[in-house]
């Protein structure tokens, strides 16, 4: 054996923590090699001052200090069951030990990175459906392409009764609409709102939003036929349709569904209504209206304040002496304007979705809704979605965490390199 | 080392007996203040750091399955603790001793203060112990972790694996390294008094 691998060897024979035949190898080595007995001499040294440092006694205080911060302490945080009591065999155990370390934290980050990104995600549905459902809706309601609401409406439709609720959740703390007691808000405590709205902007002409959802149900085979009634009901009050779609169910092959939305003058909603519900046997209605007038009324008392101050700029205008002031009164002009015509903008959506209700109306096939009665097609359903969601987000979001991983690793090796 | 009935006690700490876990932190509250305190060498850090690891295991313990031994356990806590303190407090403890001290417009090498001043400091630094005292902090802090373990404590190579999560040939040969560089260390210290080594181990170069 070479001194090079004795030497390596040394410091184990010197803690007596080498095998019967290393042991061996290295003695005989050692009663020949002057060089090996040097290093053995030079590490027993480093060993022995080692061992002569004194036991330090600890400051009287420790003792009561640790007592008294564990029985501060509540008992057994589940938090922090997770220290690991058993150690993990394997070839980059250090590596791993090191990264899992730090990688606690890590984790835990990333975890509630993924909390708030959902909670925000979630709460940003409902803030979405606010703006288009709740009754006192955010007066900021900004503009948005006229077909917007109508959309959104039909998706919100599409959700089913829960979403509907959810969505009459009147505007307050975010939070708050998330959690479940809040959903369940009764018919007459809406009621009320109504009327503490209804009390300030008494006397003038309300301003409703109305959005009806109807559900018929035909005979087999029907669904076509009875689509071309009701797209004629509604073009007959004056509405149009914004969507319409034809398709066959995919939990049952047989089963046909006919879904539209429309929109129809508000004073022939009723009416309209009406017609259709002959059409079939209806299975679900449901109206909502949504006052807007106090919104109206804010945007008018806006447009008169700007339109005011677009006569004084123009007067200034006509007085200003200078080409600077010209320029900056023009600016300030036509800022002024911007602005005019935004919020018209906005009153113009307001008046046009109060003139024209929203009306989405479902038909389908007899006995198709009987084929999924069963709770557990919606819980695989949901579960199944779930899964593909998550899918969907880890993929997205795995370049960014590779090239994350990918830096923090570079990093971390050049500061063990500099260290 | 251990108590005589240890695993008993144990077991009712776990079950939430104050007094049971007493009994196991006047066992074991000096042990890791020695090794908090070689590894932080500061008095203040290594209470910290000890009252740390005895509140995490008076937490943790429910989960503790004893599929090591309680020693382990809590030495593997307290060394992480430790290091843990030591990678948080890096940037502020380590500077060099080589660079210069940068002002806007100018540098100056740093001057540092002769530590042994005193005679009696300067006999009793010439006991391998104080000297040890000096360049142990010097040491990488997973190098001091495994002779602190090993030679301070008297911990077998087997333990040291289970303590620090390593395989025992990575804990051989870091002993191994962590002596070597230590002896170096020492052979500067014993050269030089610790101001001047720096500038001339750069001239021999």
């Amino acid at each position: 054996m070479t001194c090079r691998e004795v030497s390596g060897l040394l410091s184990s024979y010197l803690d007596d923590e080498l095998d019967h035949e290393s042991h061996g190898i290295v003695e005989a080595h050692l009663a020949t090699c002057e060089h090996c007995q040097a290093a053995l001499e030079e590490l027993w040294q480093v060993k022995s001052a080692l061992q002569s440092l004194p036991v330090v006694k600890p400051p009287p205080e420790l003792h009561a200090r640790i007592m008294e911060a564990v029985s501060d302490a509540p008992a057994a945080e589940p938090a922090l069951r997770g220290v690991e009591t058993s150690p993990k065999k394997g070839r980059f155990r250090w590596n791993l030990s090191s990264f899992r370390r730090g990688g606690f934290k890590t984790a835990a980050l990333a975890l509630a990175a993924c909390l708030v990104i959902m909670i925000l995600s979630s709460a940003g549905t409902l803030h979405f459906a606010r703006r288009y459902y709740a009754p006192m809706a955010a007066k900021e309601q900004s503009g948005v392409a006229p077909q917007e609401p109508g959309t959104t409406g039909s998706a919100a439709f599409e959700e089913g009764g829960q979403f509907f609720k959810m969505a009459q959740v009147p505007s307050g703390d975010e939070l708050e609409s998330v959690q479940p007691q809040s959903r369940g808000i009764s018919d007459t405590e809406l009621a009320d709102q109504y009327s503490a709205t209804g009390a300030d902007t008494a006397g003038l002409e309300r301003k409703l939003i109305r959005r009806a959802r109807l559900t018929l149900e035909v005979s087999q085979g029907t669904v076509d036929a009875t689509s071309r009634q009701a797209i004629h009901i509604v073009r007959s009050y004056q509405g149009y349709i914004e969507s319409s779609s034809m398709s066959v169910d995919e939990s049952n092959k047989q089963s046909t569904v006919f879904y539209m939305t429309a929109r129809v003058p508000s004073e022939h909603l009723d009416p309209a209504i009406d017609e259709m519900s002959g059409l079939g046997v209806v299975t679900q209605s449901d109206t909502l209206e949504q006052d807007v007038t106090e919104q109206y009324m804010d945007l008018d008392a806006r447009i008169n304040n700007k339109v005011q101050q677009e006569q004084r700029l123009l007067q200034i205008l006509g007085n200003a002496n200078t080409v600077g002031e010209l320029l900056q009164v023009e600016a300030e002009l036509s800022r002024v304007r911007t602005e005019i015509e935004s919020l018209q903008g906005r009153q113009n959506l307001l008046e046009k979705s109060s003139a024209m209700s929203f009306l989405s109306v479902n038909i389908v096939e007899e006995g198709s809704r009987k084929s999924s009665p069963s709770p557990w097609t919606d819980i695989w359903k949901a579960f199944v979605k779930a899964w593909q969601d998550l899918a969907v987000f880890v993929a997205k979001v795995s370049p960014v965490i590779i090239v994350l991983g990918a830096g923090y690793f570079l990093v971390r090796r050049a500061i063990a390199k500099q260290g | 080392m251990a108590l005589p009935n240890e695993q008993a006690i144990v077991e009712r700490a776990s079950r939430g007996d104050v007094a049971a876990f007493e009994a196991l932190v006047k066992a074991y509250e000096t042990k890791l203040y020695n090794v908090a305190f070689r590894m932080v060498s500061d008095s203040e850090d290594a209470m910290d750091i000890v009252q740390e690891v005895f509140l995490k295991a008076y937490q943790a313990l429910p989960s503790f399955r004893g599929d090591s031994k309680f020693s382990t356990w809590i030495y593997r806590i307290c060394m992480n603790a430790s290091l843990d303190h030591l990678r948080r407090h890096k940037k502020a403890q380590v500077y060099s001793l080589d660079a210069p001290v940068e002002f806007s417009d100018s540098e100056a090498q740093r001057q540092v203060e002769d530590s042994a001043e005193s005679t009696e400091e300067i006999v009793e630094a010439r006991f391998l112990g104080e000297k040890m005292l000096h360049v142990l902090n010097d040491l990488e802090p997973h190098y001091r972790a495994v002779l602190i373990l090993c030679d301070v404590q008297g911990y077998s190579y087997q333990e040291i694996a289970e303590i620090l999560d390593m395989s025992l040939g990575t804990v051989k040969s870091r002993i191994h390294r962590a002596r070597n560089i230590l002896r170096k260390l020492m052979d500067a210290e014993q050269s030089f008094p610790s101001y001047v080594k720096q500038d001339e181990r750069r001239d021999d170069r």
